[in-house]
């Protein structure tokens, strides 16, 4: 961050103009800590975030000049916090222990006949004829969170800047120094253990 | 006899369920080679439980950006920041100031 001699935050008697960290945190502190939540599915974690960014904002406010909305400027600032969070904890995980333990073969039968099918009963169950009706349905998306609260923080961090930043594979192979297969096989993990913890808790099959 | 020997090239053919779960999620990454699009086709077209998959996959990348959608256009049912944590973080911003 740079730092500048005069970077000082307006006093309580300047809080009400436009550019005032503090009536970013009313007006959009909610809105701010909610898009960090469902990235990282932990309250006091979204919440340093917000404070991250808002800090951040009021360091770069000269870059902004009112040339987009305060709101479109924060949430970018946001999204870039949240994937340096999620670049700093990379750190710590092990990475490639983590790509050769092979997670996914509970789901299928290893020997014989029927080797590499479905185990009848970790077989995907029906979810109804339309589960993209269901999507609105409030319970799936706290299902979701916590399905990604559960997954290891590596796995959740990819899962998250693709399907929910909408980042593209160049884009996360970049940021987080993966080839494209170790990309998609991450991926492919997450898909698949979210999925399954999904059945578990969101979709119950038809009766 | 004969559905013996075309079941005997079909397992040869087919990849399996483990290896075709994979090749479901890659589809929302990246294009396939065109035999693994083959594969995928054939293998789908008899195994209902791979047909499920996919469209768990899809409804799964469906929710997941519905939650960003609904977070961003300030509808998503979502606890905001709590009292405390308002107040946590206003300290912590006017504290700035006297630097």
């Amino acid at each position: 961050m740079p730092s500048q001699p005069n970077n000082t935050l307006p006093n309580a008697s300047s809080q009400d103009t436009a550019e005032s960290p503090l009536r970013w945190l009313e007006e959009h502190g909610d809105v701010l800590y909610r898009m960090a939540l469902v990235r990282v599915g932990k309250p006091d974690l979204a919440e340093d975030l917000v404070q991250d960014t808002l800090i951040a904002a009021w360091q770069a406010r000269e870059s902004f000049a009112g040339r987009s909305s305060a709101r479109t400027w924060l949430v970018a600032i946001l999204k870039r916090k949240v994937i340096d969070h999620f670049r700093r904890s990379w750190r710590h995980v092990d990475l490639p222990g983590e790509l050769t333990i092979d997670d996914l073969s509970d789901d299928f039968i290893t020997r014989g006949e029927n080797a590499e099918q479905w185990k009848p009963e970790r077989a995907p169950s029906e979810w109804g004829d339309t589960p993209e009706a269901l999507l609105h349905n409030r319970q799936l998306g706290s299902a979701l969170r916590q399905c990604l609260a559960q997954l290891p923080e590596s796995l959740a961090a990819i899962f998250a800047v693709r399907e929910i930043d909408g980042l593209t594979t160049e884009e996360i192979c970049q940021e987080f120094s993966l080839s494209p297969s170790n990309l998609w096989t991450m991926l492919h993990r997450a898909r698949a253990r979210l999925r399954r913890c999904l059945e578990k808790t969101g979709f119950s099959p038809r009766a | 006899m004969q559905s013996s020997v075309l079941q005997r090239l079909m397992k040869r053919f087919d990849p399996g369920c483990a290896t075709v779960s994979r090749m479901i999620s890659e589809t929302l990454d990246h294009p396939l080679s065109p035999k693994q699009r083959w594969q995928l086709r054939v293998h789908t077209l008899f195994c209902l439980f791979c047909r499920r998959y996919k469209r768990q996959l899809l409804a799964l990348r469906k929710l997941a950006s519905t939650q960003a959608s609904e977070v961003h256009c300030d509808t998503a049912d979502l606890p905001g920041l709590s009292d405390i944590a308002r107040e946590r973080i206003r300290e912590t911003l006017t504290s700035k100031t006297e630097n």
